[in-house]
């Protein structure tokens, strides 16, 4: 058995055994199911990562798993990575043991919570292997319910909104990749759903130009693409801590990678004519989300707006057509999910379950920078890597990716470069009045620099404390050495399954 | 086979449900101690049941398709008896039982029927004992109401099936499927002959709950006694389907989707797609909501039908099965929260999942599979069904693919209202009075827990199934 495999195998076991557990202490043992899963889940993504076969005459798709399934139409449980699967299962494990760790609070039917969860990550984990069209699908579409009871049973003010919003958005995107899975399955039914094969053998044109639209418009539902990504602040905010990050961490990654892994390859020879129009989205997202999140006052509102603009960098790098913006797109995605991640613990677990306020300027007049000096140096750190800055992973992706943009699209960088300032002005902003400026001042009066008596707050646990540390931690190190995760991809994106993609732009280009 | 003992042979499963039914009916009079009295009529039932499934699956005469209905169409209406010993109104149980014996009788001649007269005769026998059963619902549930409406709609389609039989046999000379075929594709096609397949079709629609002879079926889901309105739900719907499925294609012999009668089967789904799901959303009871998502789920299997011609039979046949399993375990489900809230109102599944969590998962498969999301076997019968509305592969036509992407659109518009059925169960807290927990009723019980297993089976490994379905359309 494979470590991916393994990987899928182990989040749906402590789900099954999370579930099941009996009612007597179940606070406690949900919660240490939970994290044994998710760090068998982690411990196998490493496994994955350090043992994939890094050389030169190394098959491009590795830990390949093959079991017949129903013989017509011929559907297989067929799974594999190449270096960008192996990248995403990274993460999938650090943003799952991440998020088991700031649910360490929930005591609200804990075995439920738990069993959701790593529902969603068991999801994402066969998304990101699925080598099958209508496996990656099956998956993909498994995470609806999970995500939707997460949000609708523990989530915060107007729960049930937020959830549905959320779900009737999935699954209207879903509906339109399932549209796009059928036109597919009707053409090259014989041949069975395999990725790479149907990569290889590609639909004819005329029907490309209609899948693409369908499969791309319907996955970019999920990534945020603008403007389809209403869903994204409102399921944020209503959603509970571990819901916001698994929402921004892997189920936008979802999105993002079905237009990688299947929208892309399978439609290769569409792209010309739909590649502009992804990034000038992606473009726009950055753009418009960015200076909406400038004018909110909820704190998990302006991260998740902020959330759609980074998302909009990966789907910009993904229009690109170009080696090193969709590289820069796969590390985006890493890069995010970690960010995202942390951003939404900080606000979700670490201030708003102690302050009961989400709301930026009676947050600054509780000054929880003062009562919570830890917070302090995680969010300051979180928000630097929100703002790309260098040493962080977001350095190095947005880079690549405008790159990338510079090579094709060089008049969209003027737009784009407005939004990263606008990034930078509201990120300064939440920081600031969170943690440093104590209240508002009226226009002309002298600023109040005394400082009141910081709100009394419990302090930080270890598990937050291990949390933040984690995803900050691999964000460093994927800022300071991205060299080998963007090999990865790199020598993802010259596979035979993707090097449809730049093919065409090549062609393009000459 | 002409000798009456070569029939005899022949119905040998038709004759155990009637034995069964006498042997049911007649226990009932004979005995006074109510209790006893049902419990021994429910076993003669499912006995009969048994019987009569394991006496279809060694006879292969009638040929796969219909070899494989009449086995499963006792075993759902045993799965509807079980739901028997909690259901509203207590009285005449023995009388309950034997009228769906005698239904089950109809929808297997319906099953094996190649010639128009017997169609008749089975559609008859399944649908009277159906409508005598939906009148002895529960009093505050309007059972008159219902059963008036399934009576006067199922005489209308009657006499529209026989309307139109009078056609064809004016036409042909003939009423038996095979006879059909040839005169069918004269050229130039006589018009007569299509009206009346027209006609024919049209008039099985009332079995399946299509529009135009839609109307009686939420109101006969929501007044028949629970056991009842599982049968209506599953077992009479698979019969119509086998039925529509088989008459079209071994009779009616689809050619290309321009064919008027495929028009006509498109145009009726089309309407029945769009009408079933729309009042669905406006439902509060959930045995209404049902009713009406009923209407849709038939609409999608007659598009296909209509559209794919004979390759949809497999997929078809395939998904009427998912559909039927699945929608007796969500009347299972209903029954138990009914018996312990008296309503079946979508409030009254509020903190299912905290009451009743083994219920409350069960319906979560039941109703995903109705929504046919992934991963349970719903979506797999939605994909392939919707996949044969295209017709072969590379002959692209513009409407099948509006069809198509209609059916898709409002198969994510059916999760909105399955979703809040399920919203109700695990989200909302407490209903507002806690109801009196009388003994469980195991074998209520069993059978959701059993139904639940096998959709999940047939979500791990739908092969089996699909591939005997498929081998047996000829697909």
């Amino acid at each position: 058995m494979t470590p991916p495999t393994l990987m899928l195998l182990s989040a749906l076991g402590g789900a099954i055994v999370s579930a099941l557990l009996p009612a007597r202490g179940a606070e406690r043992s949900a919660r240490v199911v939970a994290l044994v899963a998710s760090l068998a889940t982690l411990g196998c993504a490493l496994a994955a990562y350090v043992g994939f076969d890094r050389s030169a005459e190394a098959d491009a798709l590795q830990f390949v798993t093959e079991i017949a399934w129903i013989e017509t139409p011929r559907i297989r449980f067929l799974t594999g990575v190449d270096g960008i699967g192996v990248i995403l299962l990274l993460l999938t494990g650090i943003v799952g043991v991440a998020c088991v760790l700031f649910s360490w609070n929930v005591t609200h039917r804990p075995r439920a919570f738990f069993a959701w969860m790593l529902l969603v990550i068991a999801g994402a984990c066969g998304v990101f292997q699925s080598l099958d069209l209508v496996l990656l699908f099956l998956f993909y579409e498994a995470v609806i319910l999970p995500k939707y009871f997460l949000i609708a049973i523990w989530g915060s003010k107007d729960r049930e909104y937020g959830a549905m919003k959320l779900t009737l958005y999935s699954v209207a995107g879903g509906a339109l990749v399932l549209l796009g899975v059928i036109l597919i399955a009707w053409q090259k039914e014989a041949g069975g759903f395999s990725i790479p094969a149907l990569a290889g053998d590609r639909l004819p044109l005329a029907l490309q130009l209609w899948v693409f639209p369908l499969l791309c418009v319907g996955f970019g539902v999920l990534a945020g693409l603008w403007p389809l990504h209403t869903w994204a602040p409102t399921g944020h905010a209503a959603a509970p801590t571990a819901a916001s990050m698994l929402l921004a961490g892997l189920v936008m990654k979802l999105g993002s990678f079905g237009i990688l892994r299947v929208a892309m390859p399978l439609c290769a020879d569409a792209l010309p004519a739909f590649a502009p129009a992804l990034a000038g989205l992606g473009a726009a997202g950055i753009v418009a989300a960015a200076l909406v999140a400038l004018s909110r006052r909820d704190l998990k509102l302006v991260i998740g707006y902020s959330s759609v603009a980074h998302m909009g960098f990966v789907l910009l790098g993904l229009g690109t057509l170009d080696r090193i913006g969709i590289a820069g797109a796969v590390l985006q995605m890493f890069s995010h999910g970690l960010i995202a991640g942390l951003l939404f613990a900080v606000v979700g677990r670490m201030l708003y379950d102690r302050f009961h306020t989400r709301d930026l300027e009676a947050l600054g007049a509780l000054g929880p920078g003062r009562a919570l000096p830890a917070v302090t140096v995680i969010f300051a750190a979180a928000a630097a890597a929100s703002m790309g800055m260098p040493g962080f992973s977001g350095f190095i992706a947005e880079v690549s990716v405008l790159l990338g943009t510079w090579k094709r699209f060089p008049w969209l960088l003027l737009p784009v470069g407005f939004g990263i300032v606008v990034t930078a002005a509201f990120t300064v902003r939440a920081l600031q009045v969170v943690l440093g400026r104590t209240r508002p001042s009226a226009a002309g009066e002298t600023p109040d620099l005394r400082e009141p008596a910081p709100a009394p707050a419990e302090p930080i646990t270890l598990a937050e404390k291990l949390g933040a540390a984690l995803l900050l931690g691999t964000s460093v190190w994927a800022g300071i050495f991205p060299q080998d995760l963007l090999a990865l991809s790199l020598r993802a994106i010259e596979s035979p399954m993707l090097h449809g993609i730049v093919q065409t732009a090549e062609g393009l280009a000459r | 086979m002409s000798g009456p003992m070569e029939l005899a042979a022949l119905f040998r499963p038709e004759i155990a449900l009637a034995l069964a039914a006498l042997g049911a009916l007649g226990f009932g009079v004979a005995n006074r101690d109510r209790r006893l009295r049902d419990l021994v009529a429910t076993g003669i039932g499912l006995g009969g049941c048994g019987a009569a499934s394991g006496l279809a699956l060694g006879a292969g005469e009638l040929g796969p398709v219909a070899a494989f209905f009449r086995a499963l169409l006792p075993l759902l209406t045993a799965c509807a008896l079980m739901l028997i010993r909690g259901s509203a109104p207590a009285r005449h149980r023995p009388e309950q039982i034997a009228l769906m014996l005698i239904a089950t009788i109809g929808m297997m001649v319906l099953a094996g029927a190649r010639d128009l007269l017997v169609v008749f005769l089975g559609l008859e026998t399944a649908g009277l004992p159906l409508v005598a059963l939906t009148a002895l619902g529960a009093p505050g549930k309007r059972p008159a109401e219902a059963a008036l409406k399934f009576f006067l709609m199922g005489a209308l389609a009657s006499a529209v099936i026989l309307f139109g039989m009078s056609l064809v046999y004016g036409m042909t000379g003939s009423l038996a499927f095979d006879a059909l075929a040839p005169t069918r594709f004269r050229d130039p096609q006589p018009p007569l002959l299509l009206a009346g397949l027209g006609l024919v079709l049209v008039g099985f629609g009332f079995k399946v709950a299509a529009v135009p002879f839609h109307l009686w079926a939420p109101d006969a889901y929501a007044g028949a006694p629970a056991p009842a309105a599982a049968q209506i739900a599953s077992g009479s719907k698979v019969a119509g389907f086998v039925i529509l499925t088989r008459f079209w294609i071994e009779a009616a012999h689809p050619g290309s989707a321009a064919d008027g009668a495929g028009i006509l089967l498109v145009a009726v789904a089309t309407a029945s797609m769009l009408l079933g799901n729309l009042a669905a959303i406006a439902q509060q009871s959930v045995r209404r909501l049902l009713g009406y998502s009923a209407i849709a789920q038939g609409g999608y299997m007659v598009a296909a039908l209509g559209a794919g011609g004979a390759p949809a039979a497999g997929p078809v046949l395939f998904y009427a099965v998912v559909y039927a399993v699945s929608v007796l375990g969500a009347f299972g489900v209903v029954a138990r929260v009914e018996t312990e809230t008296g309503s079946d109102r979508i409030a009254a599944f509020a903190g299912l999942a905290r009451r009743a969590p083994g219920s409350a998962l069960a319906m979560l498969v039941f109703l995903t599979t109705l929504a046919g999301l992934p991963p349970l076997p719903g979506f797999l019968g939605k994909l392939l069904l919707f996949k044969s509305m295209l017709g072969p592969a590379g002959v692209a036509s513009s409407p099948s693919l509006w069809l198509v992407a209609l059916a898709v659109t409002l198969s994510a518009v059916s999760l909105y209202y399955y979703l809040i059925v399920l919203k109700s169960i695990f989200v909302s807290g407490d209903p507002p009075q806690v109801p009196s927990a009388g003994p469980p009723d195991l074998l209520a019980a069993g059978v959701v827990f059993l139904l639940a297993i096998v959709t999940v089976g047939l979500a791990l490994a739908p092969g089996p199934l699909l591939e005997a379905l498929l081998r047996a359309t000829g697909g």
